[in-house]
């Protein structure tokens, strides 16, 4: 399996009440930090408020290789900015998971 | 052919899920199945007073091989997971110890220990211009006990490279050196006390140790 373009898809749980505050960090702090560090961001996407249960957020973001992510993840690592947005984030959601997903090798299903 | 020591060194998050600290521990001390660059893999319990709760030691046989680590999917995919300040599944606290990443070069593995004896660790800071005399301090250390099975003093240089383990990316570290001390059990690493402070004076501007078993992911 070729592991490249890599995506790195955040899913992210919060209570009904702090979708918004959630939406609102990424969209003003997380996304910004994260792009000037060198993700491209591929989607955001957000279940209802209206269930009675947490709200999934799911940030997906597309870099090249695990090469270029090791440049990134440097870049991210050292600005300040982005301890500061984690930190909060951290606060807001209740769990959530980080999964790196490749090209499914489709030619090779039956 | 230069080799690099390296530590990692964790507070966990008392929330954590005993399960997720089993699966971080795992792919720690079993690191060389799934990196190969990976040697001496072992991990283990802080068991002193500062409260730093997990250590991961390891070693990697030149820069080129720490490189490859680095990009290597299973750091991002697994290593990351849990690390990383901004991941929905970190079970690692930040702390005022400002440790994280530490480590050194040296020729050969002077730091091997067999699985299950217990390591000392010293992270300290040295005057500037101190390293000779405290070494000195660290032989003698060594002479008056015979706990002592193994004893290297040296320069933190990891810290500020931790990106390709050569280019220095940050100015600073607060510990400037590393005294790794081996026992062949983890009651003789607790006994072995701190008599070398005396001697060592102003020249330590700031120490704190940490001892624990080796959980070894590899054999004799």
């Amino acid at each position: 399996m070729d592991l490249k373009p890599i995506y790195m898809v955040d899913t992210l749980a919060v209570k009904p009440e702090q979708q918004i505050a959630m939406l609102k960090l990424l969209r003003e702090e997380g996304i910004p930090i994260m792009q000037d560090a060198g993700l491209e961001l591929v989607g955001c996407y957000s279940t209802s408020p209206n269930l009675d249960e947490d709200v999934l957020i799911q940030v997906t973001w597309k870099a090249s290789d695990h090469s270029a992510f090791n440049l990134i993840r440097k870049a991210f690592v050292t600005d300040p900015r982005w301890w500061s947005y984690s930190a909060r984030a951290s606060q807001l959601r209740t769990g959530g998971t980080r999964r790196f997903f490749y090209p499914a090798p489709m030619q090779m299903t039956a | 052919m230069t080799m690099l020591r390296r530590f990692e060194i964790y507070s966990l998050d008392p929330k954590a899920s005993q399960a997720k600290v089993a699966a971080m521990h795992a792919s720690m001390r079993n690191a060389q199945r799934y990196i190969p660059e990976v040697l001496h893999s072992a991990v283990g319990r802080n068991e002193s007073d500062v409260a730093l709760h997990f250590v991961w030691e390891h070693a990697y046989e030149s820069a080129q091989s720490y490189q490859r680590y680095m990009v290597h999917p299973y750091h991002a995919n697994i290593y990351d997971r849990y690390l990383l300040n901004d991941s929905p599944e970190r079970i690692v606290t930040d702390n005022s110890y400002d440790v994280g990443l530490l480590g050194y070069s040296c020729e050969a593995p002077i730091y091997l220990l067999p699985p299950g004896a217990a390591r000392r660790l010293v992270l300290l800071r040295l005057a500037e211009g101190q390293a000779d005399f405290f070494r000195a301090i660290t032989a003698e250390a060594q002479s008056r006990n015979p706990q002592l099975i193994l004893s290297v003093l040296a320069e933190n240089t990891f810290g500020t490279r931790w990106l390709d383990g050569v280019t220095q990316i940050l100015e600073t570290t607060t510990y400037s050196h590393i005294w790794e001390q081996g026992y062949e059990s983890l009651a003789a690493a607790a006994a072995a006390g701190s008599d070398w402070r005396a001697s060592a004076g102003a020249a330590v501007e700031k120490v704190i140790e940490l001892w624990y078993e080796l959980d070894a992911g590899y054999e004799e």
